[in-house]
């Protein structure tokens, strides 16, 4: 009876959706990692998403950046986007095309409306900010995780959503950060916190999952917030609007698309 | 009453002695906590002053420069590629040690800039350069950014710096901290040895703040040993025997030990102004001691028990140390009203410790006196005392039939003074006040290679939104380049930097176009643009506040102050209709308190040497008196004037201290000799040339011991490795001779020429009581 009564068991959780690897056997660290680099909290695999950054000072004083965003992925797991910014009225219709490469940095192209022309942007942004919120360009693509040494650290729950703890050590030599810690959501892999530390091993910016929302059968971010603890400075960002959609026109991807507001 | 006192510490000497021990103990264990430092915050950040506020906001906005440690990379080309891979190698090494929270240098200091039709933004170097090609076009990219050059990079490039942001906050950066981060930054450069012909050096604002508290605790301890060795010389040769050296070196060591005790209570660190007091308490302290075991030994070789020795030898020297003491406290006292903390502690602590010292004279002197057994050879009279009687004498007949002359030439001297006085100016000078070594060498080779660390800030605040306003960036923009055209500033840098700097990459590299557009949304694109970090170094998050950040070579405060009334006439113009307020702070406000406090000394000089003039109306009872004290007494300052002048010195923070020191001692030889020319006339002697030639006699010896103490003792100031501690030993030096040789000569040719001759007499005939003579004695030739 004995076997009986764990093969029922077994059926249970199966069809509940369990995680894939159970509590006594769980995965490494790299499978985690990998996961995580497959889910796409941010819709770069194709969607076109309408988002409101808020931007909280050490002052308390607050500005409001609102923009839509067009992404598809062109080359697994290369993505291309374009960002046109509606708020604040300085940067109303100043567009933003980034076109991520394999090797070698990204494509940027800006378009700023009061030169009614674009620009290519080149030079090593990844450790910049964007567009002056707290997430760093390196924050967005993720390279640091793709090339990265991972250690599963334990079990803890967020929001009591039960999480994978992994330490991450980035490889590259332009990382941004010596290493982070990150809280995995043991069942869609999103990550609901991250605790990024500077190359001296001190705390620099916390990532939080606010809202996850699952859209067209992805699971997106929906609201975050970025904390650069040494600044004392806030990003918070909902996705307002997510439409999932895999098969964008490549020609929304090119320079005349963004100088065309 | 007081001899009341004596008489029970000498009944009960092993219960005083006991008591007195256990005082010690107390004061030597509040003294552990004295903190010796050197921090510039500590000479103007004190309650009440205005510009404290303003200063710390800015601070609090765009952060402290002195928390900075500097890497000074030296190369005949910063550019070459190992020159830079080095850098690089620096840069990480510091980023991942915890001291420090930001590193920037060429390594990752970003830039906007036109690279062909494309906009480059992001760090100047995206890898370390292979080519030439690529090394000249780094070095075209850096120097062509007004954000970078000068900042992590000199002009010329043979120099570039590695900024190590210390993660302590201002708050709690002791001088432990800032060691530990000098000391990270010298572990990363030992352990990634320079390519050749490169140097590396450790610099910055905590490296000088380390090694200036390093050398004032140098100097403590060997100044110290210095004087005392001095003064055991002295000893030695006034009184030829062990106890004559020790008993007065016990009496003074106990004052300066309790003045520690109290110091603590004061919570103040010793800083380069407070570190002068144990060498000031030690050479003033002695010289009472020095009068009383002289007396005692002439009371004993009269034949008294040492019991009735002691009681007579202080019945007769009480009133005039007592006097000498008070004059002297006074005089320090009157530094009490200063408006900085470091002055006001130091005048009151070195009144306090002067009062001690009268104290131990008249208690722990005594007591050693009667436990302590006699000399074998009690006599102080010596080969020295016979020459410098014969001296004296000598002195007095060439004088006496001169006296026109030695009052002339005195004049002469007190006008010659006051031209000098006229070009000595006060003038502050950061760098000066550094020790010679590495802590003022770090602050001229940050001016030679980049901008220097002296800075004028001009703060601005207006409403959110404003800096970014093109027409107040525009302002910005005109204050900036005036400052930059100014001979004494290195760099000039602002938001308008940043604003024009991109506007110039968008307009494909055209040298006409780096200005602030016309344009407020264009304007707001390029700041979008711009990483939030570096434009934090620049503006406010929500462009209320912004800085003007002007670095200058430290030539003293009066061109500084030069600088920021140029500066303020432009703003006053340009800022007002803008609705936006600018304000000048920075180091100006560290000059300005340092001038400040230069002008208090000199105020509290005057008060002083008004206060003590005052105080001898009181006890001589003549007014003549009084005045005519003040002439011999402004001739060492007169003397001191003209050294300054002749040597070149302005008056500063540290040097200026000679005015404090010599308060103190310049009235105190003035005095015995009116009180020495009283006692004569209460005891009958009615000649004036005898009496103020034995008046001369009596008093000299001990006036000329006390005057080679006082100078050798603070000449010893010239083995400090600060310059103003230098010349304040020499400063002090020459007051305290001239003082004695003023005295000897103009005192008493002023008071044989101008004093009430007749009437002193007349009223000594009819038995007046003098209360002073009466303190004094009565016996002629008794000192």
């Amino acid at each position: 009876m004995r076997w009986l009564g764990a093969a029922l068991v077994a059926i249970l959780v199966t069809a509940a959706g369990s995680p894939p690897a159970s509590a006594d056997n769980p995965p490494s660290a790299t499978d985690i990692l990998n996961r995580v680099l497959d889910s796409d909290p941010w819709g770069l695999n194709g969607a076109t998403i309408t988002a409101r950054a808020t931007l909280t000072d050490k002052g308390g004083s607050k500005s409001e950046l609102s923009l839509v965003a067009k992404s598809k992925r062109y080359d697994p797991p290369l993505s291309k986007s374009i960002v046109r910014f509606s708020a604040p009225p300085d940067l109303a219709g100043a567009g933003f095309l980034q076109i991520q490469k394999r090797d070698g940095d990204d494509d940027r192209y800006l378009f700023l409306p009061e030169l009614k022309r674009s620009r290519r942007i080149a030079g090593s942004l990844r450790s910049n900010a964007f567009m002056g919120t707290d997430f760093s360009f390196a924050d967005l693509d993720r390279r640091d995780l793709r090339d990265a040494d991972a250690r599963l650290t334990g079990d803890e729950p967020v929001a009591s959503w039960p999480c994978y703890v992994v330490d991450v050590t980035p490889r590259r030599e332009d990382a941004q950060y010596s290493h982070t810690v990150m809280w995995v959501r043991k069942d869609n892999f999103l990550t609901l916190k991250t605790k990024m530390f500077d190359k001296g091993g001190v705390l620099e910016k916390t990532f939080e999952a606010l809202e996850v929302k699952r859209v067209a059968g992805h699971w997106f971010i929906s609201k975050s917030r970025m904390h650069d603890v040494q600044h004392a400075h806030t990003t918070e960002l909902v996705l307002e609007d997510i439409v999932v959609k895999a098969d964008i026109d490549d020609d929304e991807f090119t320079m005349r698309a963004l100088e065309k507001p | 009453m007081l001899l009341k006192v004596v008489s029970f510490l000498l009944r009960h000497p092993w219960t005083s002695i006991v008591f007195i021990a256990v005082s010690l103990g107390l004061a030597g264990y509040a003294a552990r906590t004295i903190e010796v430092r050197f921090q510039y915050r500590d000479f103007y950040d004190y309650p009440g002053n205005p510009s404290v506020p303003l200063l710390d906001r800015y601070y609090a906005e765009f952060g402290d420069p002195a928390g900075y440690v500097v890497l000074l990379v030296e190369a005949p080309d910063v550019f070459r590629p190992d020159v830079v891979r080095h850098i690089s190698d620096l840069t990480r090494e510091l980023e991942r040690s915890p001291e420090f929270v930001d590193v920037l240098s060429l390594a990752n200091a970003r830039a906007i800039r036109a690279e062909g039709d494309d906009v480059a933004s992001g760090p100047v170097m995206a890898r370390i350069p292979r080519t030439k090609e690529e090394s000249d076009q780094l070095r075209r990219t850096a120097l062509g950014s007004a954000l970078i050059v000068r900042h992590v990079v000199s002009p010329d490039g043979t120099a570039a710096a590695v900024l190590a942001k210390m993660r302590a906050p201002p708050a709690t950066r002791t001088v432990e901290r800032q060691a530990a981060g000098v000391e990270a930054a010298r572990r990363v450069v030992a352990a990634h040895p320079a390519p050749d012909g490169v140097r590396v050096r450790v610099t910055g604002a905590p490296l000088v703040e380390v090694e200036t508290t390093r050398a004032l605790v140098r100097s403590q301890i060997t100044l110290t040993p210095v004087v005392l060795l001095v003064m055991v010389a002295t000893l030695v040769l006034t009184f030829r025997s062990l106890q004559g050296v020790l008993l007065p070196l016990a009496a003074v060591a106990v004052a300066v030990l309790w003045t520690a005790g109290i110091y603590s209570l004061f919570h103040r660190p010793l800083d380069i102004i407070g570190s002068v007091f144990p060498t000031i308490l030690l050479v003033y302290g002695v010289v009472d001691p020095i009068f009383v075991y002289t007396r005692y030994l002439r009371k004993v070789d009269l034949g008294r028990t040492p019991e009735a020795a002691i009681l007579e030898a202080l019945s007769e020297l009480a009133l005039p140390c007592f006097l000498t003491s008070l004059t002297t406290a006074l005089g320090f006292a009157a530094f009490a009203s200063a408006h900085l903390p470091t002055i006001r502690t130091f005048g009151a602590i070195v009144a306090i410790g002067v009062a001690l010292s009268f104290v131990t004279t008249v208690t722990v002197l005594p007591l050693l006196l009667k436990v302590v057994p006699l000399p074998n050879r009690t006599r102080s009279s010596t080969r020295i005392g016979a020459w410098v009687d014969r001296a004296l004498v000598g002195l007095w007949a060439g004088i006496r039939s001169r006296r026109g002359w030695v009052c002339g030439g005195a004049i002469a001297v007190i006008g010659a003074g006051a031209v000098a006085a006229r070009g000595v100016d006060i003038v502050s000078v950061y760098v000066s006040v550094l020790p010679r070594g590495p802590a003022q060498d770090t602050v001229h080779t940050l001016e030679r290679e980049l901008s220097g660390v002296v800075r004028l800030v001009v703060f601005l605040e207006g409403p959110a939104g404003s800096m970014k306003r093109p027409d107040v960036l525009q302002a910005i923009d005109a204050v900036s380049k005036l400052a930059r055209n100014q001979p004494i500033v290195n760099s000039s840098v602002s938001l308008a930097d940043l604003v024009s700097e991109a506007n110039q990459a968008f307009a494909g590299g055209d040298p006409a176009e780096r200005r602030v557009p016309d344009s407020s949304s264009l304007v707001a694109q390029y700041l979008a643009l711009a990483d939030p970090a570096d434009r934090a170094d620049l503006v406010s998050d929500d462009y209320a506040r912004s800085h003007i950040r002007t670095l200058l070579t430290d030539r003293g405060s009066k061109a500084l102050l030069g600088l920021r009334d140029v500066l303020q006439a432009e703003i006053d113009r340009r800022f007002p209709p803008l609705g936006v307020t600018a304000r000048i702070t920075g180091s100006v406000v560290d000059f300005e308190e340092s001038d400040r406090l230069v002008a208090e000394v000199l105020w509290g000089f005057v008060a002083a040497f008004s206060i003590v003039v005052a105080l001898e109306w009181v006890v001589f009872r003549s007014a003549r008196v009084a005045v005519l004290s003040v002439i011999p007494n402004l001739v060492p300052i007169a003397a001191c004037f003209i050294t300054m002048r002749l040597a070149g010195f302005h008056l500063r923070v540290d040097n200026s201290l000679v005015l404090c020191v010599s308060v103190g001692g310049l009235f105190n030889t003035t005095i015995h000799i009116v009180a020495r020319i009283l006692q004569e006339i209460r005891a009958g002697a009615t000649d004036p040339d005898g009496i103020v030639e034995r008046s001369l006699r009596a008093v000299g010896p001990p006036s000329l011991y006390t005057a080679v103490v006082l100078s050798l003792g603070f000449a010893v100031m010239g083995l400090s490795p600060f310059p103003g501690l230098q010349a304040l030993g020499l400063l002090s030096m020459v007051t305290f001779l001239t003082g004695f040789v003023s005295d000897a000569t103009v005192t008493s040719t002023l008071m044989r020429s101008m004093f009430d001759w007749d009437r002193a007499i007349t009223a000594a005939r009819s038995s007046v009581p003098s209360s002073l003579a009466a303190g004094v004695g009565s016996a002629p030739g008794a000192r």
